[in-house]
């Protein structure tokens, strides 16, 4: 039964728009220039917006609070368009292309709009990016998760970004991913690197400017970059460290020597890794846990893209409090296996 | 004949485009929000003109209204799949023509139920759809159709604002007009502005 949409009052317009998920009102829009007039004008609320940049997919997904990311438009490099007749398509401001579109259906509930073109070049990922923006109502910053491979492709100015994933299977030089954030990302406050990771670092890198920092494969970058680090939260995994570097980081936050702003340090070293504790706290004036001076248990939020928040018991025999000479400030450390936990008490 | 009680008993008269009449009851009238801005307190001598849409439309819009009385208080539209066996045959009924003019009914008398569960109809018939696929159902509307539609659009803003500015003036003499009560005053006041606003909307 084919429906004049386009003569229907603006107000039922906005109502069937308010119906249909984001990556229909996306393929609506492609629809006819007018068509995509009333998406924009209808301008719908979306939550947070991540944008995938890899060699061969660019990719929109849409993330609802904690629930799993939904894809809602997927752009794929295929070359093999032969028997399907592509159709012409015009995204962005003025860029035409051809490719062929198509609806999939990972779950009974969920569609996603995936376009083949035979080019996917920088001009598409721009249109592509321009295209989105004007048709919804940003109402979070975004993030963006790029393959590490794909850091010195030309990309968009992509607006409004606080959260960056880099990864993939290549390793990740220091310079580049400084030349990737240079230029823009003022809002940038989580990095999380999950690629392995090489270079020296050094005091005008841009990382050092980012509030929260999550790297998976450190290698030796991770305790040279904690040494430098002057945001609030960095998680690593498989960080390689000695005790007395430690030992040495806790002395610095006491004697206010760095660290101002420090929330959590947490990480984990190799599997076979196991911390002396005694080492760690060598010299240092500690407490036990007294629970008038603080809370038992902490409610981490590491403030990243796959971790979700979980409880901490901050008490025990691994457990030790510092205080930070200047301020009174109390922080805890929590050391067992190969786990260790700075948390600064608020 | 029709009366400005909000009793569920009172029946309103309805006047199509054909000029034809028939009842609606005051419960089931009451869920067009245009009608409770425009009557509901003041009453209407006569039957009320909606005189845009053919009968058949607006039995059809009514007919959903009257099934809904009593159902408990709209908080949004339902998912398609939960609506009941009464609701499907009411929209697998209707052809296109008929969907199309119910739709424009229905937001015209703004009732929210109705219009939402329509859109969201055709929001349904629109997913999973390419953009070869959603052309054929959304029918692009060529260069005249839109001209006429904005020709429409037009037309009823200029008799919205001659309304809104009669309103104005009429408030002005019944300031002086001390001889009348006032209750009745407005009240005359009122019906002829709705008469007139209606007219606007039938040229």
């Amino acid at each position: 039964m084919p429906i004049p949409v386009l003569l229907f009052p603006y107000i039922v317009q906005k109502e069937i728009f308010k119906s249909m998920e984001y990556c229909e009102l996306f393929i609506m829009s492609l629809c006819s220039k007018r068509m995509k007039y009333c998406v924009i004008r209808a301008k719908r609320k979306v939550p947070e917006l991540w944008y995938g940049v890899n060699p061969d997919l660019k990719f929109i997904v849409l993330k609802k609070g904690e629930s799993p990311v939904d894809v809602m438009i997927a752009l794929d490099d295929k070359t093999d368009l032969i028997g399907i007749k592509p159709v012409e398509l015009k995204m962005g401001e003025d860029f035409k292309t051809r490719g062929i579109v198509t609806t999939m259906q990972p779950t009974l509930e969920q569609y996603f709009c995936f376009i083949q073109l035979s080019k996917l070049d920088a001009k598409v990922t721009k249109a592509l990016y321009e295209h989105v923006k004007s048709l919804f109502w940003y109402t979070v910053p975004c993030g963006l998760q790029v393959d590490v491979n794909s850091l010195t492709e030309e990309l968009p100015k992509y607006e409004n970004v606080s959260k960056i994933l880099v990864e993939g299977k290549s390793v990740l030089e220091l310079n580049d991913l400084n030349t990737f954030l240079s230029p823009y990302y003022p809002n940038l406050s989580t990095l999380m690197v999950n690629c392995p990771i090489n270079g020296e670092v050094n005091d005008a890198l841009k990382i050092l400017e980012v509030s929260n920092i999550h790297l998976s494969k450190p290698g030796l970058v991770g305790a040279s970059l904690l040494s430098k680090f002057t945001g609030r939260n960095i998680v690593f995994s498989h960080l390689v460290i000695t005790e007395k570097e430690l030992n040495l980081f806790i002395k610095k936050w006491m004697n206010s020597e760095g660290y101002q702003n420090l929330e959590m340090i947490f990480f984990n070293a190799p599997p076979d890794f196991d911390f002396d504790i005694n080492l760690i706290i060598d010299q240092l004036e500690t407490e036990e846990f007294d629970p008038t001076k603080r809370p038992q248990w902490y409610q981490i939020d590491f403030k990243l893209f796959y971790f979700s928040s979980s409880p901490a018991d901050f008490s025990g025999d691994d457990c030790f409090d510092v205080i930070r000479e200047s301020d009174g400030k109390r922080a805890s450390i929590l050391c067992f296996s190969n786990v260790f936990f700075f948390l600064v008490w608020n | 004949m029709t009366s400005p009680a909000s009793s569920s008993e009172v029946k309103y008269l309805i006047e199509s485009s054909e000029g034809n009449t028939f009842d609606v009851s005051g419960a089931a009238l009451r869920q067009s929000n245009t009608f409770n801005a425009m009557f509901l307190n003041i009453g209407a001598d006569g039957p009320i003109p909606f005189t845009d849409y053919n009968e058949a439309t607006l039995k059809k819009v009514f007919e959903y209204c009257e099934h809904s009385v009593n159902e408990e208080n709209y908080s949004g539209p339902k998912h398609q799949d939960d609506l009941s066996k009464w609701d499907l045959n009411f929209f697998n009924e209707m052809d296109q023509k008929m969907f199309i003019d119910v739709i424009n009914a229905s937001n015209f008398l703004d009732i929210e139920r109705l219009t939402s569960y329509c859109c969201e109809r055709i929001a349904r018939m629109l997913r999973g759809k390419n953009t070869q696929e959603m052309i054929k159902v959304i029918t692009l509307p060529t260069a005249e159709e839109l001209e006429a539609k904005q020709k429409v659009e037009e037309k009823k803003a200029a008799a919205a604002k001659k309304v809104a500015e009669k309103a104005a003036e009429t408030a002005e003499k019944t300031e002086t007009l001390e001889e009348l009560p006032v209750q009745q005053l407005v009240q005359t006041t009122r019906n002829k502005l709705t008469r007139k606003y209606l007219s606007f909307s039938n040229e």
